[in-house]
């Protein structure tokens, strides 16, 4: 219980640190939300920034923005008039992570699927196969694969929808383009930690009992093989829930990564901070998730608690 | 037969196999980069949002098919003999819930922009109206604003000076009104849905950053006019909206809300499917003059005169731009608009010997010379031409230095550059809009530190002169003593790329790059 006090605590003194320094390097960027090349007379360009209060001083506006994630309002976009942050995120997060979940249970699934087999059929075809595959995926980034999926597939072929977003059938190619890298890399990791189990002592005895090949597999070696994906797993959902510009820019998808993106070249700063601070929470609670599922399926990790 | 078949198939799985009924084959389909920014006319600032704002209002006169000014909700304009007060007759016109449209509406629209703590970006294209900058920095009352709503169908408007262009500005959004709920709530940003308009469309809902859909108004005063049952502009990167037009899902793509790809350009131009709009607006250098070596007069002109402007335009920016060899561009007015031969590489190292000679230096003392841009391929490819023109002509050697837009907007304003590329688009259709921006130092848009008092005459001049023909021979004056000062090197006149669906017409394309979908028809 100590333990996992001392987690939070640790973890809230993070959350802080990553907010300020949002904060302060957000404001350090030249330029403000209304500036552009057509620039706007003085008088009229200082009228906006103070409508906005950005020409409170710093330590105003800092009070502000602590006391907007305290209450969780971020208050409105300083571009796009008459939408709040919360309306943004309420909207894009949903998108993003209902492509992200597709992706992930994508990668996961066939990760493992791939890295177990490469791993029972060692240096064997099955073996060569998975690992061609999680070669080209590690080495093809996502967006040259959207393009290529989306020319081929949908403009070419005529499969799948070129772009835009509102059915199941328009999720896949985006899908599939964001799962790829962490598939690869999933099927990777399986394929060693599976090959290291598979080579211990406990296997030979449960072998050596009489076990079928498959209750082996199931109950000795798939969930140790498993644990070292833990750490892996709680980082890759917090990026893949959170949505990528890239592969939401090719599809025309309105997710929460392009906003995210767009917002910084607009220094639209309340849309800014509100998106870092969604995604820091999203990432510090799938980390501090990832060490509590560990510490329970672990048990020596659970002694070393005790 | 078989593209025929695709393209059916994916039209279906992209409407959800809801079978096409009549208003959805009737509806345009347009894509866009950037949302509309807000369905506020008052707080616009982006031409995406220009032209999503024109589907929803109209203002007393809109802009006709011939490019001028004609009458829209006013049904007539009295111009004073001293060109200093307009009375606008307004017509029976409502807005979109029913609600007739007064003079009133006009009235406390403008007022409410001049309103000193109301963020308005373009308040100052209302400067022209007696009283109305003094009211925006708060010394003076605003009824004591020149904008009287005289009974609920009479708007009288008095001018600051004549101002020639005035009928110009009223087409222009600066001067749309607003519903009242929307001046009454103190709020100054509106929720978006809940927008009442004017205009020949209105809007059916919103997706943020994904589709925005308008459908006819049934209350506008000439819906018989209208053809369109909705409009849709979705909003998608140039590239997928390449490849959905390709395909038959869009009907109009590339400019003004986006662009068309540079890659896609010449596969469009062989098909035939290549459209261009010649647009009001000039792309340019700004060079500092407050700093060595542009400061020097002989130098900014060697420098302009060196670049070859014709090859820029036909193997750089390859979109029948025209080179620009004045600062006004042709369509906006003024009727001089070649003020200097492009390319004279024998004068530009005449100039360049005699403003060395001048600055007491020798070539090898030159300072670095930098040009600043922000980052985008057609902004690079010019630089590099530019360069190695450049390089050709007095054999220095010229750095590039490019960075994010708002970085490098920011290090021009505070005149930490030497050369920037810039560019200028017209706010509406008069060669002041241009030779303004240049008039004072301390003019946001200048960002050159050149300032002149002949120039400032000529334009204060301007401003007195009723006369149009004389107002314009002044103009040209002034351009010209721009061009031999040469703060700037123009480089070519904007042109708009865009490709449409063959069963589109009727589109009004301005030259400041705006449309009007208001005849706009999809032919079967």
């Amino acid at each position: 219980m100590k333990y996992f006090l001392r987690k939070i605590g640790f973890l809230l003194v993070t959350f802080w640190v990553i907010v300020t320094l949002t904060f302060f390097l957000m404001k350090a960027v030249p330029g403000d939300p209304f500036t552009q090349e057509q620039a706007l007379p003085k008088e009229i360009h200082e009228a906006l920034l103070k409508h906005y209060g950005l020409k409170d001083p710093w330590y105003e506006q800092y009070g502000t923005y602590l006391k907007q994630i305290v209450t969780w309002n971020f208050g409105p976009s300083f571009v796009y008039k008459g939408r709040t942050v919360n309306e943004i995120i309420k909207e894009g997060f949903p998108v993003s992570a209902i492509l992200g979940l597709e992706a992930l249970l994508l990668a996961i699934s066939l990760g493992v699927l791939l890295g177990t087999s490469a791993a029972l059929y060692h240096h064997r075809w099955q073996d060569h196969m998975a690992m061609l595959i999680a070669a080209l995926g590690l080495s093809i980034p996502s967006f040259l694969l959207a393009s290529l999926l989306q020319y081929t597939l949908a403009f070419q072929l005529g499969w799948f929808p070129i772009a835009r977003w509102g059915s199941f059938i328009e999720t896949v190619l985006p899908a599939i383009s964001l799962a790829a890298m962490p598939m690869a890399f999933i099927a990777r990791m399986t394929r060693v930690s599976m090959l290291k189990v598979l080579h211990q002592d406990y296997i030979k005895t449960a072998r050596a009992k009489g076990l079928s090949e498959t209750k082996v597999l199931t109950r000795h070696a798939f969930l140790n093989g498993m644990l070292p994906l833990l750490g892996y797993l709680g980082q890759l959902t917090a990026n893949i829930l959170t949505g990528s510009f890239v592969i939401e820019k090719i599809f025309s998808i309105p997710g929460l990564g392009q906003w995210f993106v767009i917002s910084i070249s607009n220094r639209d700063y309340t849309v800014i901070m509100g998106i870092t601070v969604f995604y820091s929470l999203i990432l510090l609670s799938t980390m501090f998730l990832v060490d509590v599922i560990y510490q329970l399926l672990d048990p020596r990790a659970k002694e070393a608690l005790a | 037969m078989k593209q025929f078949l695709l393209c059916v198939l994916s039209l279906c799985l992209l409407s959800g196999c809801s079978g096409s009924k009549d208003s959805e084959s009737n509806t345009l389909k347009i894509s866009t980069p950037e949302d509309a920014e807000t369905l506020d006319p008052r707080q616009v600032r982006n031409l995406p949002t220009v032209i999503v704002i024109n589907m929803f209002y109209e203002g007393l006169m809109k802009t006709g098919s011939d490019g001028k000014p004609q009458m829209a909700i006013a049904e007539s304009l009295e111009i004073s003999p001293d060109l200093k007060t307009y009375t606008f007759k307004l017509r029976d016109a409502t807005w979109s819930n029913g609600d007739p449209i007064t003079a009133k509406d006009f009235e406390e629209s403008w007022k409410s922009i001049l309103e000193p703590s109301f963020p308005a970006p373009n308040a100052y294209q209302l400067y022209v109206i007696k009283g109305a900058k003094e009211a925006k920095e708060g010394l003076l009352a605003l009824e004591e604003v020149g904008i009287t709503a005289k009974d609920s169908k009479t708007l009288v408007v008095e001018l600051e000076n004549p101002t020639p262009f005035f009928d110009e500005l009223v087409s222009s959004y600066f001067y749309h009104p607003v519903h009242s709920t929307w001046r009454e709530s103190k709020a100054a940003a509106n929720d978006p849905t809940k927008m009442i308009g004017n205009g020949p469309f209105m809007l059916k809902d919103i997706k943020p950053h994904h589709e925005l859909r308008a459908v006819k108004n049934p209350n506008y005063w000439d819906k018989d006019a209208v053809q369109l049952s909705g409009i849709s502009v979705m909003k998608m990167d140039d590239n997928t909206a390449m490849q959905l037009f390709e395909n038959g899902n869009l009907d109009w793509t590339g400019s003004p809300m986006g662009f068309i790809p540079t890659d896609a350009i010449s596969a469009l131009k062989k098909q035939g499917m290549l459209k261009t709009r010649e647009g009001a607006g000039t792309y340019m250098f700004r060079l500092n003059t407050q700093q060595p070596p542009f400061d020097n007069a002989n130098m900014r002109k060697a420098f302009s005169l060196a670049v070859n402007r014709k090859a820029i335009v036909e193997h750089v920016t390859e979109g029948n731009q025209q080179p620009a060899l004045g600062f006004v561009p042709p369509n906006v007015g003024a009727e001089k608009t070649s003020y200097f031969q492009d390319g004279d590489l024998t004068t530009a190292k005449e100039l360049f010997k005699t403003a060395l000679q001048e600055m007491g230096i020798r070539p090898e003392q030159l300072p670095p010379i930098v040009i600043t841009y922000a980052q985008s391929e057609r902004s690079h490819r010019v630089a590099q031409a530019v360069q190695q023109q450049w390089n050709n002509a007095f054999g220095i050697q010229v750095q590039l230095q490019s960075g994010e837009s708002k970085f490098v907007s920011d290090k021009i304003r505070k005149l930490d550059y030497q050369i920037a590329s810039g560019s200028w688009f017209a706010d509406y259709n008069d060669p002041i809009n241009f030779l303004e921006i240049f008039k004072f130092k301390g003019n946001r848009t200048n960002q050159t530190a050149w300032e002149n008092p002949d120039y400032v005459n000529l334009l204060d001049q301007s401003g007195w002169t009723a006369d149009r023909e004389q107002r314009f021979a002044i103009l040209n004056k002034a351009e010209q003593l721009l061009i031999q000062e040469m703060p700037i090197i123009p480089l070519y006149y904007s042109t708009f790329l865009y490709t449409k669906s063959p069963k589109l017409d009727g589109v009004y394309f301005s030259s400041l790059g705006h449309l009007d979908f208001k005849h706009a028809k999809l032919n079967p």
